[in-house]
C-alpha cells in the first residue's frame, strides 16, 4: 500500500500515456514467450499473407508467421538489447566518469579527451565501423552499440561527479580522513549513479531506434529471431499489397520510441515549477480557510 | 607557555586563475599559531584568503609552499593514509549546515561512518554517539532522522559533534553560525566555548563579524589580500588596534544600539579589496590607506611588536 | 507626511503540494515619504513574500492567495492583475536585491542595463537617456562612470554591481524602494558605503524605502522604524530607539538581547533563545511566540493576542503582557 503510494508520487507528473506505453513494454517484454499464442518462428505457407481475423489477430507474414506473437516476441529482444547496451555503457560510462571527477588532473584529461573523440562521432557511425570490423551478429552489435553509447554516459557521470565531489559533505569525510575508496564507493557512486540512470532511460529511445536501424540494414539481430527493424524489412517488398505487414512493426517501434522520448522531456522539464492543479489547490484553500474560521471561533 | 598544538609556518596556496597565465595568490606566506584549548579568531573580508587558509590547513586546498605542524610534527612529511591518519586530528566545520551532511544518510550512518573511520569498533559505536550527541546537547533520537528533517543550529551541532569524533586536537570553523539565526547562534558559539574548556581543542573560528569573533576569541589574526596584517589579544585589537586596516575595520561595523550607531564617527574605506591576482606592491593596503606614503608602495612592513603579543604589519607603527 | 505604502491585515497563504502555509498572517503597517522602514525577522519569518507578494512577485509555479488592503500612492492595488501591475514595477516602486551579481544580465554592459530603464519607465531616447545614465552613476557614488559605462558586470566588485542595481531602482525615482536583505552578501568596509548611498539617495528624492533584513546593525544605522516579524506576524513595530533600546515584545527582547556587544566580556556566553519557530503549515493557536517565551502564561497558548499601543505614539506590540487587564511582569 505505502509503496504503491510512494510510486504513485513519483511518478506524478509524468505523461501517463508514455508511461503506460512503456509499462506495456515492459510486461510484454518480460513475459513474451509465456503470453504469444503462436509460435513466432513457425511458418505455415497455406496461411501466409492473411489480413486481421479471429486465429491470427493481427494477420500473418509473408511466410505465415503469426504477427502478433512476432510483434511481441520482437519487444523482447528489444527490451534485452536496450538493457545490455545500457548496462555495459553505464558500467564503462559511469566508471571512467567518476574516475575523472574523482581524480581531476591528468586523469581526467585523458579520460574526457577520448570521450570527446567518442562524442564527435555519431553513435550509429561508431557501431557501424564496429560492426564492419568485427563482423555481423547480435553480440557485436550490443557492444558496438555499448561502446557507441558509453561517451555520452561519460560526460554526464564526470559532470555530475565533480559537484558531487565539491559538496561539503564529501569534503567533511576527506579531512576526517575517509580512504579514497570509501569517499569513491560509499558517497560518489551512489551520489553519481541515481542522476545518470535517469539520463540512461531518456536515452532509451534513441537506443531502440538503433537497434532497429542496425537489424533493418540486416547488420543486428539475424533472422528469423523476431525483431521490429527486421520485420520491417522483411515486410517491405509486399509495401504496396499489405500494407499492415509494414505499418504494424514501424507503429510499435514508434510507439515505444516516443514514449521514452515524451518521458526524457518531461524529466528534464520536471526541475521547473509546475502552479498546481486546480484540484489540489482546491483542497488546500479549503484547508487554509479552516484555519481562519478556527482562528475566529477562538477569538469568539 | 605550552608547546602550541599547530603551528603553519609561512604558507602559500596559489590557485591558477580562468583568465589565463595569471594566479589567484589566496595565501601568500602567512604564519600563525595555536595552542591547546584556545579559540583564535581570523578575521577579514571575502577573498581576503581566510576560508583558503583554513581549506589549506585541513588539507581541502593544496599549498605551494610552508609547513603546517601538527604536535610538533610537520604534516608536508607524510603522504597517503599515514598523512590521513594524521591530519585527521584537524577537523573542519563548513559554513553551510545543509550540505555538510549526505542527505542519504540518517544521522546515526553519519556518526556511524565517521567512528569507523577513527578506527572504533562496531560495539563501542552506540556509547560513544550517545556520548558525543550529549556534548553538542542534542537528544540521541536524532540518530534515526536525516539531516535534512533538522533545523540549522541543530545540523551545525550535529556537524560539530561528528568532528569530534576524530577527537581533534584543532578545530576549524569557517563561519559557523553566518548561515543561521541570530537567535540560535548562541547554541553553537556557546559550544567551542565548552570543547576548548573541558576537551582542550584548539579553535580556529574564520569570521567575518567582528562583535561575534571578539567575544568568542582569546587571540585574533586580521588578514588583508592573502596576508596576516595584525595579531594581538581580543582587548589589544578591538581597544587599540594598530594596523589602518583594522581600524577601518572596526570602524564600519555598525553598532546595534541606534543611538550609539548615529554617534558613532564614520571613517569611510574608500573602494574595495583588490583582484588578488595582481595585489599591489609593497604593503597591500597601501591604496585603500588614508595614511600610506611613498614608502608603503616600495617595502612589505614587517609584523612590528606594538605591544606583547601585539603585532602589526606596518611601516607607520612604532614598536 | 504623505502615507506612501500601506498594507491592512495582510495574510498570504502560500500552497504547495504537500500542504498549505500561512507564511503572512494577519500584518499591517505602513510606511511615509521620505521614511525607511525595517522589517526584521528570521529565515522563515515571512518578511520577504510579504513585501513581494502584494506586487505579483513570486517564484514561478508557487501558488499564493492574498487577502487584506494594500495601497501603493494612494491607488489601491489589492488584487489587481499582473499586467496591470507590470506597470508599476521600476516606476512606482523598485526592488533591490541581495545578490547583484545574479541580479544584473552578465552579457550587457551596465551602461546599456541603466538606460534601459530610463528609456522604458522615462520614455526617453538614447541621447538622454544616457546622459540620465552619468547623472544617476555619479548619484549612487560610482567615480568614474563614463568608463565604468562600457563594462561588464563581471568585471565590477560586489559592492559596485549593487550600485548600479541601485541606480537602476531609483531611475524613475519610484516612490518606494524596497531592498530586501541589500548588504548582506557584502563585507563590512563595502556595507556601510552602500547604507551611505541609501541614505542619501533618501533624502535627495524623498522615496520611502523598506528593508529586508536580519541584521539590526544595519537596522540601526539607517531605519527610522523597525517591524519586527515572528511566525508570520508582526510582534512588534515602532520607532528604531524605543524598539531596539527598550523593547517591549518578548521576542523583540530576546533578540536584540542576542545581538553581541562590544562591551560583553571577552570569552563570556552568548546570548541566544532556546527551542525553533512554529511549523506554519497548520493554524497556530494563541501566540506563535509562546511557546519560547519566557513570560507565557495562561491566555498565551489560548487566546490570540492583540495589538496594543504602548505608552509611546506609532509604537505597538502583540503581546498579552501589554493588555490591559494583565498584570506587566517584565
Amino acid at each position: 500500500m505505502r509503496l504503491a503510494h510512494k510510486l504513485r508520487e513519483s511518478l506524478a507528473g509524468f505523461p501517463p500515456l508514455a508511461l503506460w506505453v512503456l509499462f506495456a513494454f515492459a510486461v510484454v517484454g518480460v513475459l513474451g514467450p509465456y503470453i504469444v499464442p503462436h509460435d513466432p518462428l513457425k511458418q505455415n505457407l497455406l496461411a501466409a499473407g492473411q489480413g486481421f481475423g479471429w486465429d491470427h489477430w493481427l494477420g500473418t507474414d509473408h511466410l505465415g508467421r503469426d504477427t502478433f506473437s512476432r510483434l511481441i516476441t520482437s519487444a523482447r529482444t528489444s527490451l534485452v538489447g536496450i538493457t545490455l547496451v545500457m548496462a555495459i555503457a553505464l558500467v564503462i560510462g559511469l566508471g571512467l566518469g567518476t574516475l575523472a571527477g574523482y581524480h581531476r588532473g591528468w586523469v581526467d584529461e585523458v579520460i574526457m579527451r577520448v570521450t570527446d573523440v567518442g562524442l564527435a562521432m555519431p553513435s550509429l557511425i561508431i557501431a557501424l565501423a564496429m560492426i564492419g570490423i568485427f563482423g555481423t551478429g547480435y553480440w557485436n552489435m550490443i557492444i558496438a552499440l555499448a561502446l557507441a553509447w558509453w561517451p555520452a554516459f561519460a560526460r554526464v557521470s564526470r559532470a555530475v561527479a565533480t559537484t558531487v565531489m565539491n559538496k561539503p559533505h564529501i569534503e567533511a569525510l576527506r579531512v576526517m580522513g575517509a580512504s579514497p575508496l570509501r569517499i569513491y564507493f560509499g558517497h560518489l557512486l551512489p551520489a553519481t549513479t541515481g542522476s545518470v540512470l535517469v539520463y540512461a532511460t531518456a536515452d532509451a529511445g534513441g537506443l531502440a531506434l538503433s537497434i532497429a536501424t542496425l537489424s533493418f540494414l540486416g547488420l543486428g539481430v539475424q533472422p528469423p529471431t523476431p525483431e521490429w527493424g527486421q520485420m520491417l524489412v522483411d515486410s517491405l517488398p509486399y509495401l504496396e499489397s499489405d500494407p499492415r505487414q509494414v505499418i504494424l512493426p514501424g507503429l510499435a517501434l514508434t510507439l515505444v520510441v516516443v514514449a521514452f522520448n515524451f518521458l526524457g522531456e518531461s524529466l528534464a522539464l520536471n526541475r521547473v515549477p509546475r502552479p498546481l492543479p486546480a484540484k489540489l489547490l482546491r483542497l488546500r484553500r479549503d484547508e487554509a480557510a479552516g484555519w481562519s474560521a478556527l482562528a475566529k471561533g477562538v477569538k469568539a | 607557555m605550552t608547546q602550541p598544538v599547530l603551528e603553519v609556518r609561512n604558507l602559500v596556496t596559489h590557485f591558477r586563475s580562468v583568465e589565463r597565465g595569471k594566479t589567484i595568490k589566496a595565501v601568500d606566506g602567512v604564519s600563525l599559531t595555536l595552542y591547546p584549548g584556545e579559540i583564535v579568531g581570523l578575521i577579514g573580508e571575502s577573498g581576503c584568503g581566510k576560508s583558503t587558509l583554513g581549506r589549506s590547513i585541513v588539507g581541502l586546498a593544496k599549498p605551494n609552499a610552508g609547513q603546517i605542524i601538527l604536535d610538533g610534527v610537520d604534516l608536508s612529511t607524510m603522504r597517503g593514509s599515514q598523512l590521513r591518519k594524521t591530519r585527521s586530528a584537524i577537523q573542519y566545520v563548513f559554513q553551510d549546515p545543509y550540505s555538510s551532511l549526505n542527505n542519504r544518510q540518517t544521522i546515526g550512518e553519519a556518526f556511524a561512518e565517521a567512528l569507523t573511520i577513527a578506527g572504533l569498533s562496531h560495539q563501542a559505536h552506540a556509547a560513544r554517539m550517545a556520548d558525543l550527541l550529549d556534548h553538542v546537547g542534542l537528544p540521541s533520537t536524532v540518530t534515526t532522522r536525516y539531516g535534512r528533517e533538522l533545523s540549522g543550529g541543530q545540523r551545525q551541532r550535529v556537524a560539530i559533534a561528528r568532528a569530534l569524533a576524530l577527537n581533534p586536537r584543532v578545530l576549524i570553523a569557517d563561519e559557523p553560525v553566518s548561515a543561521l539565526d541570530l537567535s540560535v547562534r548562541a547554541q553553537v558559539m556557546n559550544l567551542f566555548f565548552d570543547l576548548s574548556r573541558d576537551l582542550g581543542v584548539a579553535c580556529l573560528l574564520v569570521a567575518h563579524d567582528l562583535a561575534l569573533v571578539r567575544q568568542a576569541a582569546g587571540r585574533n589574526y586580521v588578514m588583508y589580500l592573502g596576508k596576516i596584517v595584525e595579531e594581538g589579544s581580543s582587548a589589544q585589537l578591538y581597544s587599540r588596534p594598530a594596523h589602518p586596516y583594522s581600524k577601518a575595520l572596526l570602524a564600519s561595523a555598525p553598532h546595534p544600539d541606534p543611538i550609539a550607531e548615529r554617534a558613532r564617527s564614520r571613517v569611510p574605506l574608500i573602494g574595495e579589496i583588490p583582484s588578488p591576482t595582481n595585489p599591489p606592491s609593497g604593503c597591500r593596503f597601501r591604496t585603500r590607506c588614508p595614511v600610506a606614503v611613498a614608502d608603503c608602495a616600495l617595502t612589505l612592513p614587517p609584523a612590528v611588536e606594538v605591544e606583547p603579543g601585539h603585532r602589526a604589519a606596518c611601516l607607520l607603527v612604532e614598536a | 507626511m504623505s502615507v506612501v505604502y500601506e498594507v491592512r491585515d495582510l495574510t498570504v497563504d502560500l500552497f504547495t503540494r504537500n500542504n498549505a502555509v500561512r507564511v503572512v498572517d494577519g500584518v499591517s503597517l505602513h510606511v511615509k515619504r521620505g521614511e525607511c522602514l525595517a522589517i526584521v525577522g528570521e529565515s522563515g519569518s515571512g518578511k520577504t513574500v510579504m513585501s513581494f507578494a502584494p506586487f505579483g512577485l513570486m517564484p514561478p509555479g508557487v501558488s499564493v492567495d492574498l487577502a487584506g488592503e494594500i495601497t501603493l500612492a494612494g491607488q489601491s492595488i489589492t488584487g489587481m492583475a499582473e499586467h496591470d501591475l507590470v506597470p508599476l514595477r521600476g516606476k512606482d516602486v523598485a526592488m533591490i536585491f541581495q545578490d547583484p551579481m545574479s541580479a544584473l544580465n552578465p552579457a550587457r554592459r551596465i551602461g546599456r542595463q541603466i538606460a534601459e530603464v530610463c528609456e522604458l519607465h522615462l520614455g526617453m531616447t538614447k541621447p538622454q537617456s544616457q546622459a540620465r545614465t552619468l547623472e544617476l552613476m555619479r548619484l549612487v557614488g560610482i567615480s568614474d562612470p563614463e568608463t565604468r559605462l562600457y563594462q561588464y558586470p563581471h568585471e565590477l566588485s560586489g559592492g559596485l554591481c549593487q550600485r548600479v542595481m541601485i541606480a537602476m531602482a531609483v531611475a524613475a525615482e519610484p516612490k518606494l524602494l524596497i531592498a530586501d536583505e541589500p548588504t548582506t552578501a557584502l563585507d563590512v568596509t563595502v556595507q556601510s558605503q552602500i547604507l551611505d548611498v541609501l541614505r542619501d539617495l533618501q533624502t535627495k528624492l524623498g522615496m520611502a524605502i523598506v528593508l529586508i533584513t536580519h541584521d539590526i546593525g544595519v537596522v540601526a544605522s539607517i531605519a527610522d522604524r523597525v517591524a519586527v516579524m515572528y511566525a508570520g506576524r508582526l510582534a512588534e513595530m515602532g520607532p528604531v530607539d524605543q524598539v531596539l533600546t527598550w523593547p517591549k515584545h518578548p521576542y523583540t527582547q530576546a533578540l536584540v538581547a542576542a545581538i553581541p556587544r562590544p562591551d560583553d566580556a571577552v570569552g563570556s556566553p552568548f546570548r541566544g533563545l532556546p527551542g525553533m519557530p512554529p511549523l506554519l503549515a497548520g493554524p497556530i493557536r494563541g501566540c506563535a511566540f509562546a511557546p519560547r517565551c519566557v513570560h507565557a502564561f495562561g491566555p498565551c497558548t489560548t487566546q490570540r493576542p492583540p495589538i496594543r499601543a504602548t505608552d509611546a505614539e506609532d509604537w505597538q506590540a502583540t503581546c498579552h503582557l501589554l493588555s490591559h487587564e494583565v498584570e506587566v511582569l517584565a
